[in-house]
């Protein structure tokens, strides 16, 4: 199993996972301040909602099954679980002890939010940050960019680095989140995909999908931009083509990183694009795609280059 | 590339990192293999805005429902006097409307497979709302939406009855 071991497991920069859980915390604790979904008041909104409403999710079951299959916890109960999370997200950000941190807080946003998404009303973008949460509390993603980090870099010996320096920094532990999520990423995409033309056909792309889309939406969230893009109908089918050969292909990003400069724009104009027109907001799926970007490299490039002109006045 | 010597630490590290990669990209590769939707969740597959639609559909920007009160007197039912969004109005409340007409079974435009007691779960729904109101609703009725698509700009068309729900 060496070929296992060296794509997943090869050294690689911690940096790029701090980068990785500064983001996917960060938003978190944003979406929960904000109120969308996972927000306290969303909370206790759907706290009261009439128990015929509830009809709690497979996962949330197997979560809660200690207190009963089925069991539908109290408003207080969902009110301490909030806050809690929430505490242990901000001590994750600032990496304070923390892999336990981001144990519960994986677990505290993993429970509200399949709470919220038990009454009938599911969507699409908060997965992979779930996933993300997840995977980063199994990781050494506190290990640089941390308290953790400072307070190991008091006591070196403990510190366990196996380079020294932010941009030197590496872990056989650092590679397979990132690596994960990247293929994640490539399901997502092409499950999309296949629900599209597999499941549904290639009559997919006849153009007026999409304006249907545009226009529903325009109307049920009031976007003028998508309303008034839905009037051309060629370059609507044209955006179409560009969709479906972007989530059939998106593995290409994975495998052969030098496309990354290609399909990582694309995608985050796909995203604003649907976000400005449909008012869809992806927002978890634009921020991580920090694991398409090699953060340390590009600091590294960044600080030579930097390091290059400081020589050249001197 | 040389590697360092593992401990039985890092080995059970590796072993469980293992377990993790292949139990996440295995579930979400089986859930899209056979298309469970939102059933397993976070492990889902990725429908979004997959439907085919042709010239003339009618736009489902929502179906306005009607309700009639005691008095004989109809008032348009928003998202907003239900004190829930527009995807639960669609999702939970107008498809538990179009299920009841049905008993439970699948009616043409439910767009969610009919669950057990879908009158009593629009009958929840519409409590507060009637307390505020100050009488009992005896009447639902679901319409679709006045626009159909066409190449340039949507064409209107007049609205009509998709079904009647009486609650007694």
């Amino acid at each position: 199993m060496h070929w296992w071991k060296s794509y997943w497991f090869r050294p690689a920069p911690l940096l790029d996972l701090a980068v990785l859980r500064i983001t996917a915390v960060g938003l978190q604790l944003w979406l929960m301040a904000s109120d969308e979904t996972v927000g306290l008041q969303s909370v206790k909104d759907h706290a009261g909602m009439p128990d015929s409403t509830y009809w709690p999710l497979i996962s949330l079951r197997l979560a809660l099954l200690p207190f009963g299959w089925g069991y539908r916890p109290p408003e207080d109960v969902l009110v301490a679980l909030w806050w809690i999370t929430l505490v242990c997200g901000v001590l994750a950000f600032i990496g304070f002890r923390t892999n336990a941190n981001l144990v519960v807080f994986a677990i505290g946003s993993f429970v509200i939010n399949a709470y919220v998404y038990s009454f009938g009303d599911l969507h699409h973008r908060q997965a992979v940050m779930i996933m993300a949460l997840a995977v980063l509390a199994l990781s050494p993603a506190g290990r640089v960019l941390s308290v953790d980090a400072w307070r190991a870099a008091r006591n070196p010996a403990a510190a366990g680095l196996t380079q020294p320096g932010l941009l030197g920094a590496q872990d056989e532990f650092a590679r397979w989140p990132i690596l994960l999520l990247q293929w994640f990423y490539v399901l997502m995409y092409f499950s999309a995909f296949v629900s599209k033309i597999i499941v549904n056909g290639p009559e997919w792309i006849n153009g007026y999908t999409l304006q249907y889309y545009l226009i529903r939406d325009g109307l049920r969230f009031d976007s003028a931009f998508g309303l008034w893009f839905a009037q051309f109908h060629d370059l609507i089918k044209f955006s179409q083509w560009v969709v479906i050969i972007f989530q059939a292909t998106f593995w290409v990003a994975v495998l052969y990183p030098i496309t990354r400069w290609v399909y990582v724009p694309l995608g985050l104009s796909f995203h604003i694009f649907i976000l400005i027109t449909l008012k869809a907001d992806f927002y978890q799926w634009m921020a991580l795609y920090v694991v398409f970007i090699p953060w340390t490299e590009l600091f590294r490039r960044l600080s030579q280059r930097r390091e290059a002109g400081t020589a050249e006045y001197a | 590339m040389q590697y360092a010597p593992t401990t039985g630490k890092q080995s059970m590290h590796y072993v469980l990192a293992s377990i993790v990669i292949v139990a996440i990209l295995g579930i979400q590769t089986w859930v899209i293999a056979f298309n469970t939707y939102g059933r397993y969740w976070p492990f889902i597959n990725y429908p979004m805005y997959s439907g085919i639609h042709r010239e003339g559909d009618r736009l489902d920007v929502y179906y306005p429902v009607f309700a009639t009160f005691e008095d004989a007197s109809e008032k348009q039912i928003l998202p907003s006097d239900l004190e829930i969004n527009v995807f639960t109005f669609q999702k939970v409340f107008v498809a538990a409307i179009l299920c009841a007409v049905h008993g439970d079974k699948p009616g043409v435009y439910a767009k969610r497979k009919c669950k057990e007691g879908e009158l009593s779960r629009v009958k929840d729904l519409l409590k507060s709302y009637e307390g505020r109101a100050g009488q009992r609703i005896v009447r639902l009725r679901v319409a679709d939406y006045p626009l159909i698509l066409s190449r340039g700009r949507p064409q209107e068309v007049p609205a009509e009855t998709l079904e009647v729900l009486d609650l007694g």
